[in-house]
């Protein structure tokens, strides 16, 4: 008879999500991940409840966030985690979507303050190149790959401006931030276990800050003026004359954007579109 | 009282009203997604005494 069941029950192929209550789980690194990211969008929920603070809109901010944080706390306990992460994005990243857009704008409105540092002037050509060389020349550890760079660099931009003055001007890239995607950009092992580290516009302030640690101590630019704009997908030059495509965080750097390629932390200058609605 | 509390509201007004109706529609639905993902345990249950039952029935 039992042996009937299990052939039954094994033969269904869900034997491995059963599992008998009270028995103690072994969670998977997945699993971790998905309690993470929730926990973090539920603080993301609370920063924007904290940014509608003082509106007629207050109570029902804390009304979704009590809410999901119910929904959270319900599934953890019934390590139900990937529907936990389901109901996040279907629902929650697009409420924290809508709902910082639409502070976002009205900030910019009504209070005259944009709410991200975004550089508004288009950088002149020979003003970049300034900048580019300064970058090439500031990270103190790859010294030797940079300054050459640096000198590739200054030579090509010293050639096409003797070359011809009706050469197109060429105008820094204008790339548009991706609200939903994060960025590994560190592998660490834990007591826990191995520990990505994300970076995405949806991250937690503390996430942001331990993103510009990394940051500053890999490009030897200091924290301060560092600050994280989001992800943008674009292409880069890499190595050898090889091209780097993929999403890419993007950087404040003393009221300039740059984009950084991940694999051997360079810095590209870009614009930053405007957001739309 | 209320006219004052009103007026008081007003000024903080943030959201347009249809962006405020968005709003309870979401902490609705919540409520709604958290009561069936509540049920759907009890149905789990049920498919699986149903399922057992047909077995033993056999």
């Amino acid at each position: 008879m039992i042996n009937m069941l299990r052939f039954l029950f094994g033969f269904k192929g869900e034997s491995g999500n059963r599992m008998v209550v009270g028995q103690p789980v072994q969670v998977d690194v997945k699993e971790v991940q998905y309690i993470l990211s929730s926990t973090n969008r539920l603080t993301v929920l609370l920063n924007l409840q904290n940014r509608y603070k003082g509106t007629a809109h207050e109570a029902k901010f804390r009304a979704v966030h009590e809410k999901s944080k119910r929904i959270h706390n319900y599934l953890v306990s019934k390590k139900r985690l990937h529907e936990l992460e389901l109901f996040h994005l279907q629902h929650t990243d697009h409420f924290i979507n809508t709902f910082t857009v639409i502070m976002d704008v009205h900030q910019r409105h009504d209070t005259n303050s944009p709410v991200a540092p975004e550089p508004e002037p288009e950088p002149e050509k020979s003003e970049v190149r300034e900048e580019l060389r300064q970058v090439k020349e500031k990270p103190p550890k790859p010294a030797k790959y940079v300054s050459e760079m640096a000198r590739k660099v200054r030579e090509k931009s010293s050639g096409i401006t003797s070359a011809s003055d009706d050469l197109p001007v060429v105008v820094v890239p204008v790339v548009e931030l991706d609200m939903y995607s994060s960025i590994v950009y560190a592998r660490e092992n834990s007591d826990i276990g191995l520990i990505t580290k994300k970076i995405g516009l949806s991250s937690t302030e503390e996430e942001k800050e331990a993103f510009l640690n990394h940051l500053a101590s890999r490009i030897g630019i200091g924290k301060d003026s560092l600050s994280y704009a989001g992800n943008a997908v674009l292409s880069v030059p890499a190595r050898h004359g090889t091209v780097d495509t993929g999403t890419m965080p993007v950087i404040n750097w003393v009221g300039f954007s740059y984009a950084l390629s991940l694999t051997d932390y360079r810095l590209f200058p870009v614009n930053i579109a405007p957001k739309e609605l | 009282m209320r006219s004052s509390d009103r007026k008081d509201k007003d000024q903080q007004r943030v959201l347009t009203q249809e962006q405020d109706a968005l709003l309870d529609l979401y902490s609705e639905h919540l409520d709604r997604y958290f009561e069936s993902i509540k049920a759907s345990e009890k149905v789990q249950v049920e498919i699986e005494t149903l399922h057992l039952k047909r077995i033993l029935s056999k």
